[in-house]
């Protein structure tokens, strides 16, 4: 059985390797989702028909190609456990637009390849919208479309539409790549205007996929301290914010996510099951209020984040019984809202829930020595200064401060008694082994307490005044309730001298929630410049994410707002779409159709004023006859003016066909009117 | 008169045919030249409107401007595919004599008097032959159209499509052409049949044969149709090839061509058997003549004489031919 196809007639065809390499940049971005076998796959089969292409191998028959599709389905089924959903339909697109390349026999199927590549870029926005991924696939698309004017160039040749042989110039690559490079040019403003007046439509049209949205945080509705050996270093950014009022200190920037009560020996979790909605605030600010807007990147999660403690509800959003913001739906795309907080307040519990259950902790058997938290229980009996309860968390956080205690990213592992096997073998964690285990000590003397985790600090970028939170900023916390002073947020984290922090990027990042200034800092040049440009970067990404990322129905209305435009309708939005694009077009129109030259305009001009004058004496230019033609039949009947008619022929004839310059063109103009 | 113009102006006959014999050069201007989208363009077209769709619902905003974008692209390739095209003068053609049903070539002129490249100018006949040439900024270039013609004549020249979808293939921009001239077709010349020998001036004919052999010139390869008393038959026994003794003498190979002598009935089959006969005069380098009901040329050689018995057989008038029948 045959199944490999024999080598083509040797004809390479430039257009069919440009188009390879557009698809390489089109899938470049999917490797970063992509199971790695996918990647690998799809890249060596666009390389196998660039060798056939450079006729260095074969390519695969019907047969083979039919088992490549099977096992491609059964990869995918394999990585995904489905064929459908976002990830996995994006993986089988990819997948077969690469089994496609082996099928080309006619135009039809590149057109076709072209359009998949094309649905490629859009899938990869849905999993990344970074300004470098935007740049790339501008230049896929200019390959891709260089491609296909390579091929619509030659295309009768692919098709075998004639019998004829063709005559076409050898016309590089080069030439086809800078129209598309002009046309793309040519097209943008229009997708500007259409971008910025489109009436955006809110929210989805229908039901989306679970995977429709992923993103990573830093945050979690469950903490498991010592569960986890490594705590994330993602430097991804979690919000930003632009503040209004001044700029809050460090020590006060904690900002509140979710809080968690529920305690199982193990495990910090929020039963689901609360449905309380606060609708209005219980608690008294003190001092200045602080005003700012959060853009919220997207995060799948109902969380909301505020400056710790929220006074106003962003619209669309509530407040749970412990103060946290909620979303009414998941965050899936950039969320920008107007906030304000104070920093300083008293919030008194909620009064519909008891205390009780922030004092619940699991039933052990406590005058065991082998049992949960028999050690921190012998502990607090030494620390716990009765009816003092300031009094008895100073003498805990004194504990973590002079007892040997390390902040270390990578802390070793906790297994059946997480809070002692921390507290007193190996001593080493991140803030959810302190904030656990300081809670857990609050609960064992009595003062209700939760952890609350979130976000701490923030970097202020001075180049557009924003402040970036990352998601290696994510920290976790505990609140106190003392009783009229209501609830107290503690961090004991920042307990840990300076001195015991396992390394010098804990120290750095751990520099604003110690308080203290820190000389870890080496602050030379570079690091300045380092540091600027990182700062120019990150002011970039915010107006990429405020303006581009983040252009949604409310923007537009603001953008209006901002231009002179106030309360623009969805037919006023029209018909300024509309005029725009009329007035585009008709640039457009002026452009591409003004390459007729002007100077051939003037030469025939003057051309067909000479030919005028000949008329007069009954000597007609006949369409078939050339110019030199026509001069001699001219000569021929009016031998006087020879010399004359020979060298106005004659500049028409260079002017026209051989150089154009002015001086010539007012010569022969002279010529022309003194005849 | 307004309503007249009107009506050409807007004729839909002009969409699908074209506006009838022009005189050249053809010059595509904008009423000319149209431009719609192709199967691909329209392709193009739904794939456009998924990825609105898909945008609008997952909002994503470089969804949307990529698909703005291409979106954009499209008008912009209409404006370079018609421009393509628009301002190209056609013509005029430049057309030799054929055979009824030989494939005719005639190379037609397009000129592009712009300062930009033209790429892949096809050009088609309603047959489906179809060429693509490039043409230069500001020069001249010429493209082939082939047709079949099956009757003799003048016969006007075919209307042919000028189209082009560079440079995306999504816009196909079509003109339809037609020039004013015409295309002089001869008979077709009919497949069996040899040199009259028996020639209507019998005497004649018999002079130059007696005499003929006096003016010996030499030989040359036989071709068919030569007389057999002509052929070398020395030389065939020594070198098994044909060879025929050429004679110097005009009036020794004088030879008409009659239109009585012809062997089939038809007046077409007459005229192309009157073709083939010339052709084959032509060939043996005969000095020949034709007689036909209606005119005579006289004996002659050379290309031009071809040319003009030829002609005559092409524009032969049967009617005109009835009226004569009577006096031969």
């Amino acid at each position: 059985m045959m199944l490999l196809n024999k080598l083509q007639p040797p004809n390479v065809q430039p257009a069919a390797l440009i188009l390879l390499l557009g698809l390489m940049l089109v899938l470049l971005p999917h490797f970063s989702h992509l199971p790695l076998w996918l990647s690998l796959v799809t890249t060596s089969l666009v390389i196998w028909r660039a060798c056939y292409e450079l006729q260095l191998c074969k390519i695969p028959g019907k047969l083979i190609l039919f088992l490549f599709t099977i096992m491609l389905l059964v990869g995918i089924v394999l990585s995904y456990h489905t064929l459908v959903g976002r990830d996995a339909g994006s993986a089988m697109l990819l997948g077969l637009l690469c089994l496609k390349l082996f099928e080309i026999k006619s135009y039809r199927e590149i057109s076709i390849i072209i359009n998949l590549a094309l649905f490629s870029i859009v899938i990869n926005f849905l999993f990344n919208q970074s300004i470098a991924v935007a740049f790339t696939m501008l230049l896929a698309l200019a390959v891709l479309f260089t491609a296909l004017i390579g091929f619509q160039h030659n295309y009768k040749k692919l098709s075998q539409l004639t019998p004829f042989p063709i005559d076409i110039i050898r016309s590089s690559e080069k030439q086809h790549f800078k129209l598309a490079f002009k046309m793309l040019a040519q097209a943008i403003p229009f997708a500007i205007v259409l971008f910025i007046l489109f009436p955006r439509v809110d929210g989805p049209l229908w039901g989306l996929p679970e995977d429709a949205f992923s993103a990573e945080t830093g945050l979690s509705d469950n903490m498991s301290p010592g569960r986890i050996s490594q705590l994330s270093n993602n430097t991804s950014v979690a919000f930003r914010v632009q503040f209004d009022s001044a700029v809050p200190g460090q020590d006060k920037l904690y900002w509140r996510g979710p809080v968690m009560w529920n305690f199982d020996g193990y495990s910090w979790t929020a039963p689901s099951n609360e449905r309380i909605a606060i609708s209005h605030f219980e608690f008294t600010g003190l001092g200045e209020k602080t005003n700012y807007t959060i853009t919220l990147q997207p995060h799948n999660t109902f969380w909301m984040f505020a400056l710790d403690l929220p006074s106003t509800l962003p619209d669309r959003s509530r407040l749970s019984a412990n103060m946290q913001m909620l979303s009414l739906s998941p965050v899936q795309k950039l969320k920008r809202y107007q906030i304000s907080s104070y920093t300083r307040y008293i919030l008194p519990t909620y009064s519909q829930i008891s205390l009780e259950r922030y004092l619940e902790l699991p039933e052990t058997n406590s005058s065991s020595p082998d049992s949960n938290l028999y050690k921190s229980r012998q502990l607090i009996k030494k620390l716990k200064v009765p009816g003092n309860p300031q009094q008895t968390i100073n003498n805990v956080l004194n504990y973590f401060a002079t007892q040997d205690f390390y902040y270390s990213r990578q802390p070793p592992l906790l297994y059946n008694n997480p809070v002692d096997e921390f507290l007193f073998e190996t001593k080493r964690g991140y803030c959810e082994h302190y904030a656990s285990s300081f809670t857990v000590l609050m609960r064992l003397t009595g003062i209700p307490s939760r952890i609350v985790t979130g976000y701490q600090g923030g970097e202020i970028n001075p180049l557009d005044n924003y402040m970036t939170l990352r998601q290696s900023d994510a920290h976790a916390w505990s609140e106190v309730y003392l009783g009229d002073k209501g609830w107290v947020r503690v961090d004991p984290t920042a307990a840990i001298p300076p001195g015991n922090i396992e390394n010098t990027d804990d120290a750095i990042r751990l520099n604003s929630t110690l308080k203290k200034p820190s000389t870890l800092f080496k602050s030379s040049w570079l690091s300045k410049q380092m540091k600027q440009m990182h700062f120019a970067w990150d002011a970039i990404n915010n107006r990429w994410n405020q303006w581009v990322l983040g252009y949604n129905n409310k923007k537009q209305k603001a953008f209006f707002e901002a231009i002179g435009i106030p309360d623009i309708t969805w037919q006023g939005l029209s018909q300024l779409l509309f005029s725009l694009l009329a007035i585009l077009t008709a640039l457009l129109a002026l452009i591409v159709f003004s390459n007729q030259s002007k100077q051939y305009n003037d030469i025939q001009h003057y051309y067909d004023k000479f030919l005028k004058k000949l008329r007069k004496a009954d000597l007609t230019k006949e369409n078939y006859e050339g110019a030199a033609d026509f001069c001699q039949r001219v000569i021929l009947k009016q031998p006087d003016s020879k010399s004359a008619i020979e060298q106005i022929t004659q500049l028409y004839q260079e002017l026209r066909y051989k150089k154009y310059s002015e001086e010539n063109l007012k010569c022969f103009k002279n010529k022309i009117n003194s005849f | 008169m307004m309503f007249a113009t009107f009506k050409a102006k807007f004729n839909l006959q002009r969409f699908f045919t074209g506006e009838g014999p022009k005189p050249t050069p053809y010059i595509l201007t904008q009423r000319r030249v149209y431009i719609l989208p192709t199967r691909q363009g329209l392709a193009f077209a739904l794939l456009l409107f998924i990825m609105l769709i898909g945008s609008i619902n997952y909002s994503n905003s470089l969804g949307y401007f990529l698909t703005f974008l291409l979106a954009s692209l499209s008008v912009v390739t209409i404006f370079h595919t018609y421009n393509n095209l628009l301002k190209l003068h056609i013509g005029p053609a430049i057309c030799k004599p054929v055979f009824a049903s030989d494939e005719a070539c005639f190379t037609v002129r397009v000129n592009n008097l712009d300062q930009h490249n033209r790429f892949s100018i096809g050009a088609f006949t309603p047959q489906k032959l179809a060429t693509t040439t490039d043409i230069n900024e500001n020069s001249l270039s010429t493209i082939i159209i082939k047709h079949h013609f099956e009757q003799r004549g003048r016969i006007p020249l075919p209307r042919f499509t000028i189209e082009s979808r560079f440079p995306f293939g999504l816009f196909r921009a079509w003109a339809h052409v037609q020039f004013d001239q015409t295309q002089l077709v001869y008979p077709k010349p009919s497949s069996h049949t040899t040199l009259p020998v028996k020639s209507a001036g019998l005497a004649e004919g018999k002079k130059q044969l007696d005499s003929g052999t006096d003016d010996f010139k030499g030989l040359r390869s036989y071709a068919e149709g030569d007389p057999l008393q002509h052929i070398h038959w020395k030389s065939f026994a020594r070198h098994h090839t044909l060879q025929t003794k050429e004679f110097s003498s005009t009036t020794s190979n004088e030879l008409w061509l009659n239109w009585l002598d012809t062997t089939v009935s038809g007046i077409e089959l007459k005229l192309s058997q009157l073709t083939r006969w010339l052709l084959l005069a032509d060939k043996a380098n005969l000095s020949y003549g034709l007689r036909l009901p209606n005119s005579i040329i006289q004996p002659n050689t050379g290309k031009q004489h071809l040319d003009a018995c030829l002609k005559a057989l092409a524009l032969f008038d049967h009617n005109y031919h009835g009226s004569h029948d009577v006096t031969e």
